[in-house]
């Protein structure tokens, strides 16, 4: 017998909280009562982002909405990965000392940051983190156009690591949107540890 | 703080939150429908091209304009709570392209059950905005009632020659963003307690932040036309600056910022009934490209509580402009350009 609950008539994000507290922490089918379609779309939602599987039946007026957890479900915030996807036979730190690419032209260079950014997501090989120092720091902040794809590669598995001390120069170690603020120790071990660095 | 305040979560004592508060956008139009139109020479900007506030003209050297904006909680901390609403009624000032002059409190309630703690913690939130805007707090007017709201009435000025309205862009302008959105979805998720840290700092953060440089920035540059991002979403305030200046837009999705997390977040139906709202009130007037994402989508449909300023710029000076803007401490986003097509037409890319 499926587990149901009733949020029939709570207002959004209720039907949501419940729903997911509920699934999480049953072991058979649940079912969720909605009375608006608000509600039911934020189910559905929740559903498809949870890597549940949802169904949806209306009757009498309101709607029922089955999830089952097929299987084994994913943690929030994890992206499936394939073995050897995102690993470079040798260990490789990218560092990237500016924010944009090359001298000429800073609007070219910015441009051309974030299609390196975007191709190293397009590819099989990843570094094991990219570092950032001096004005590179400010791709790494709140604000920034990269932060999507930084945090594509963070979720792949990629160490963002941000120098500490430039975030303090530009006033801006407040607004860390990606990654973790270093120091130049770890950073200076970072780079001996690895079989090659990428300077952009 | 006292220990008061620090028991109530504010957002669990309303059933929607901020602007996405607002009355729906058809609901709206349906009402004001069966108002008489008040027209006078004085009146600058009236209700016709769905502009931030109202623009009357004093003199040939001065015009006043006047908007009243208040809303439910979208945070649990009173004094956050009330800098968020200042700093959103404020926005419609500076939306016209004017600087804040006077403004009045406007207060809903509930004394009996949550003490006065709390409302004095709100105002002061929302007197530091005002102080911070420039403009003179000079009172208010509050009533008993069982969700809290809070806002304000502001009184601006502008050169009558200098006002910013929704109806002058033109084909050929780059439309610029000046804040990120998601703000509807955040506040959902933090009234669900699902909001991540990041994401609710951001989220606070830019809230809290005056629109003030970003339309000082855009009056410099004599823009277009500009408005501010609230309860209608990015899209819906932007179909009534295309709708008033008789052009279409072309939008990139991926160009559009966005909290972080703030999609996650709407991936897992932490979605305001507002977005569905601005959705359906929208119809057929957006077109997404098959390529743009559900959650995309939702964000840039998503109610905003003291969102940024949308700017219409002519293009060869959006670039200055976006180096200001960003220099400022603003966000210059470039997220679309606008054609010469069907009048309120909006394509997603």
């Amino acid at each position: 017998m499926a587990e149901v609950v009733d949020c029939r008539g709570l207002p959004c994000p209720e039907p949501v909280v419940r729903a997911k507290r509920a699934v999480e922490a049953s072991s058979d089918v649940v079912q969720v009562l909605v009375d608006d379609v608000v509600a039911r779309e934020n189910l559905v939602k929740l559903g498809r982002g949870m890597n549940w599987r949802v169904d949806v039946t209306e009757a009498d007026g309101y709607f029922r909405v089955t999830f089952e957890k097929d299987g084994v479900s994913l943690p929030k915030g994890t992206v499936p990965t394939e073995p050897g996807l995102c690993t470079l036979p040798l260990p490789t730190t990218v560092f990237i000392n500016a924010d944009s690419i090359g001298r000429g032209s800073d609007e070219l260079g910015r441009a051309l940051m974030k299609a390196f950014l975007y191709s190293l997501t397009q590819i099989d090989a990843c570094p094991e983190r990219i570092i950032f120092m001096n004005s590179g720091v400010r791709l790494v902040v709140e604000g920034s156009p990269v932060l999507e794809v930084l945090s594509e590669l963070k979720a792949k598995g990629v160490e963002i690591w941000a120098c500490g001390t430039c975030l303090e120069y530009f006033d801006i170690k407040d607004r860390v949107a990606v990654g973790e603020i270093s120091n130049m120790y770890s950073i200076v071990q970072a780079f001996m540890d690895s079989t090659r660095v990428i300077t952009i | 703080m006292s220990k008061e305040s620090n028991h109530v979560r504010l957002t669990q004592l309303t059933t929607s939150s901020g602007c996405a508060a607002k009355v729906g956008p058809g609901l709206l139009q349906d009402v004001l429908a069966r108002l008489p139109l008040d027209s006078s020479e004085r009146l600058l900007v009236g209700i016709e091209t769905g502009d931030d506030a109202a623009v009357y003209r004093v003199s040939d050297e001065l015009a006043f304009i006047a908007t009243v904006d208040f809303f439910t909680p979208v945070v649990d901390e009173p004094r956050l709570f009330g800098q968020i609403a200042a700093t959103n009624a404020l926005s419609d000032v500076y939306a016209m392209g004017g600087e804040p002059l006077l403004a009045l409190n406007v207060v809903a309630f509930p004394v009996c059950s949550l003490g006065t703690e709390v409302l004095a913690e709100i105002l002061a939130g929302g007197a530091e905005k005002v102080k911070e805007s420039g403009a003179v707090l000079a009172g208010g007017h509050s009533v008993e009632d069982k969700e809290p709201k809070y806002g304000l009435c502001v009184i601006g000025s502008v050169h009558p020659q200098r006002v910013i309205t929704n109806a002058g862009a033109r084909p050929g302008d780059i439309l610029v963003l000046t804040k990120p959105l998601g703000t509807g979805i955040v506040v959902a998720a933090i009234k669900a307690g699902m909001a991540p840290e990041g994401a609710r700092q951001s989220a606070v953060r830019w809230m809290t932040r005056l629109n003030r440089k970003a339309s000082q920035a855009a009056a410099r540059y004599g823009v277009h036309a500009m408005t501010d991002v609230t309860g209608f979403g990015l899209l819906g305030h932007l179909k009534g600056m295309l709708a008033a200046s008789g052009v279409s837009a072309r939008i990139t999705a991926a160009r559009v910022p966005a909290h972080p997390g703030a999609k996650e977040l709407a991936g897992m139906g932490l979605v305001p009934a507002g977005t569905y709202a601005n959705r359906s009130y929208l119809g057929d007037w957006v077109e997404f490209a098959p390529s743009v994402a559900t959650v995309d989508q939702d964000v840039l449909l998503d109610p905003q509580s003291s969102g940024g300023l949308l700017i219409s710029v002519a293009p060869e000076q959006a670039r200055d402009l976006v180096r200001e803007l960003e220099e400022g401490g603003d966000l210059g986003s470039a997220i679309g350009v606008l054609e010469d097509g069907t009048p309120g037409r909006i394509y997603v890319e």
